[in-house]
């Protein structure tokens, strides 16, 4: 089966055959988890438990504010070319994106971007020297992007919601729930794409001079994966791939492929599976061990030292 | 605090009164125990407690495991020696007797060669390993063991863990150092200075070391900590060109212990239930040097 549009994927089918996208719409709610859930769980679980059960209010910090402004700014650049053009770049800061996560309220990117200015974020406050300065690191990227991908990079659907039972969950009602970040055509063949807007590149193997992936990230695309074929992937493996966006002010881009295979995908859904039960059953602990358990990182870190000191 | 007997602590007595209906030997053999050692390898990834307490796959030594059990022994002898009112040479510690009835340098040569390296170790890289030692076991007892009057040194206590009646699970630990001020230590080997706090002028302290640090205090108060908190310290033995020795105090709170039990028995319950998960892409989850013992078994089981 060729996928050349976002109807074609067997996940997509499967959500709108079930309703599923009107149903968390209406808020007619299931179990979902999504990527990001699942790595909240892995390192940290009361973070899980703070942000999507408690729903305290979380604060965000420069490297997220920047990954999100990223994706906005990729997704824009994706839908003009869906939309028949050429990537232009001079057109993202008045395209209209939605103003926050999810809000369904728009307003220009450079305008949503800015709006941030005094905010506190985990690791400081939004001046509008550091906009700036990130702001140019953003339109650097954007260039970046358009002179690197343009032509080879050929988008069929830019960050869909895909939601679908997970095999296996259906006592608990557990769907996974993502936002993928590009579906395209890369030398003919259809791949999963992931943007990592990290300031460190991969690292290369030494022995192969391959670039390593992340045993993290293949478990996300894997899910994406998952969902882009209801759990069942053509001959037992999708293409995949990460574009990394690293640097400071030089942003390198990058593409590292990865090809996931069925067994990933079927220990993706197990693990879904176990987090599910850990979480109906509320088993969640601390982990302070974890590397990003820190005041700078974590927006419920008042909230975590004050309840369990 | 001063003669302060060893029965005074609340979790020695409630250890010693169990002593009838619960063998010690049985209890370090048990399965249904955890370790704060075990609730940090937990931490970094769910699955290697199965491996390590379920499948009862031991650990692959690596230099830096070998040092730190090795030097912690040479401390333990070093406090062992000093408590019977001698001064610690590094003759006398490497022929004191500190566990099983062994010296530490019957222990060395075991351990050394035991054969279960992850990676072999380098010619002359376990001889570097234990010049080191010794030069940290002459600064111990040069600076800190003059002050340091340690009372209890390695004690093993453990404790049936509130809550966690279900899976009669005991906690356990081999504490470190509880001085004469009942003041619990904990000792750690590292290889750079702890970071700063910008905040309090102190180091920042790892989550693992809080973490065994509450298993301490939780063990000698039998769960129930006095209401100004357990007074704890962290010897961080600093392995840089020229050693160094850092100590950091702290308080550990009844919160904190409250906090530990509860997950103590989630961690517990985890594993029994198998709702444990890899944890791939993890920093440790690599094989090899710095990396998991269990990269292989893993990732052939999951």
């Amino acid at each position: 089966m060729k996928i050349t549009k976002l109807e074609d994927c067997p996940g997509w089918q499967v959500m709108n055959e079930g309703g599923l996208d009107k149903r968390a719409q209406n808020r007619d709610y299931f179990f979902g988890l999504s990527p990001s859930g699942c790595n909240d769980m892995a390192s940290c679980s009361m973070k899980y438990k703070f942000s999507r059960i408690d729903k305290l209010p979380s604060k965000q910090s420069l490297p997220l504010a920047y990954g999100n402004a990223m994706h906005d700014g990729y997704e824009i650049l994706m839908n003009q070319i869906m939309a028949g053009g050429k990537m232009d770049v001079g057109a993202v800061p008045e395209t209209p994106i939605e103003d926050g996560y999810r809000t369904k309220k728009y307003r220009p990117f450079k305008e949503v971007w800015y709006s941030n200015e005094g905010s506190e974020w985990t690791d400081g406050k939004a001046t509008k020297w550091l906009l700036d300065k990130e702001y140019n690191r953003l339109m650097t990227s954007f260039h970046g992007f358009k002179d690197k991908w343009e032509g080879i990079i050929h988008p069929v659907f830019t960050e869909p919601l895909l939601i679908l039972p997970v095999p296996g969950g259906e006592d608990m009602d557990l769907h996974l729930v993502g936002y993928i970040d590009l579906g395209c055509i890369i030398d003919n063949d259809f791949h999963v794409m992931d943007y990592k807007s990290a300031r460190e590149l991969p690292k290369i193997n030494d022995i192969t001079g391959e670039y390593k992936v992340d045993a993290g990230y293949r478990q996300q695309l894997a899910a994406y994966a998952a969902a882009v074929w209801n759990w069942k992937l053509p001959n037992g493996e999708q293409k995949c791939g990460l574009l990394y966006t690293g640097k400071d002010d030089d942003p390198e881009h990058i593409r590292v492929d990865v090809t996931v295979n069925q067994l990933e995908v079927d220990a993706y859904a197990r693990k879904l599976i176990n987090y599910a039960k850990i979480i109906k059953q509320d088993l969640f602990t601390i982990n302070r061990s974890y590397t990003l358990c820190s005041k700078k990182f974590c927006s419920f870190w008042d909230d975590c030292h004050e309840q369990f000191g | 605090m001063n003669n302060l007997d060893k029965k005074i602590f609340e979790g020695i007595r409630a250890m010693e009164g169990q002593e009838e209906t619960w063998d010690k030997e049985e209890a370090l053999n048990f399965k249904n125990f955890l370790t704060s050692g075990d609730m940090n390898m937990f931490d970094a990834c769910p699955t290697k407690i199965f491996y390590n307490k379920i499948q009862k796959e031991g650990f692959l030594c690596d230099m830096g495991f070998h040092f730190a059990v090795n030097a912690k022994r040479a401390m333990s002898s070093a406090m062992k020696i000093k408590k019977e009112g001698s001064f610690p040479t590094w003759d006398t510690v490497l022929n004191k007797e500190v566990r099983e009835g062994k010296t530490l340098k019957a222990l060395w040569e075991d351990t050394s060669s035991s054969g279960s390296w992850i990676e072999e170790p380098e010619y002359g890289a376990l001889e570097k390993n234990l010049e080191q030692i010794k030069e940290l076991t002459e600064l111990f007892a040069k600076d800190v063991l003059d002050t340091l009057n340690p009372m209890l040194i390695d004690a093993k206590v453990f404790l049936p863990l509130p809550g966690a009646e279900e899976y009669n699970l005991f906690l356990t630990d081999f504490i470190d150092v509880v001085d004469k001020e009942g003041v619990v230590h904990l000792l750690k080997f590292v290889g750079k200075s702890p970071w700063k706090d910008k905040d309090n002028g102190g180091f920042v302290i790892s989550g693992n070391y809080m973490q065994s640090l509450t298993a301490y205090s939780a063990l000698l108060n039998n769960f129930k900590l006095p209401e100004e908190g357990q007074p704890a310290k962290v010897i961080y033995f600093v392995k840089t060109k020229v050693p160094k020795i850092i100590t950091q105090e702290v308080t550990i709170t009844q919160k904190q212990v409250d906090t530990l039990k509860r997950k103590a028995y989630v961690q517990w319950k985890i594993v029994a239930d198998k709702l444990y998960t890899t944890r791939r892409g993890s920093e440790f989850c690599k094989p090899g040097k710095g990396g998991c013992s269990y990269y292989e078994s893993c990732h052939v089981d999951f």
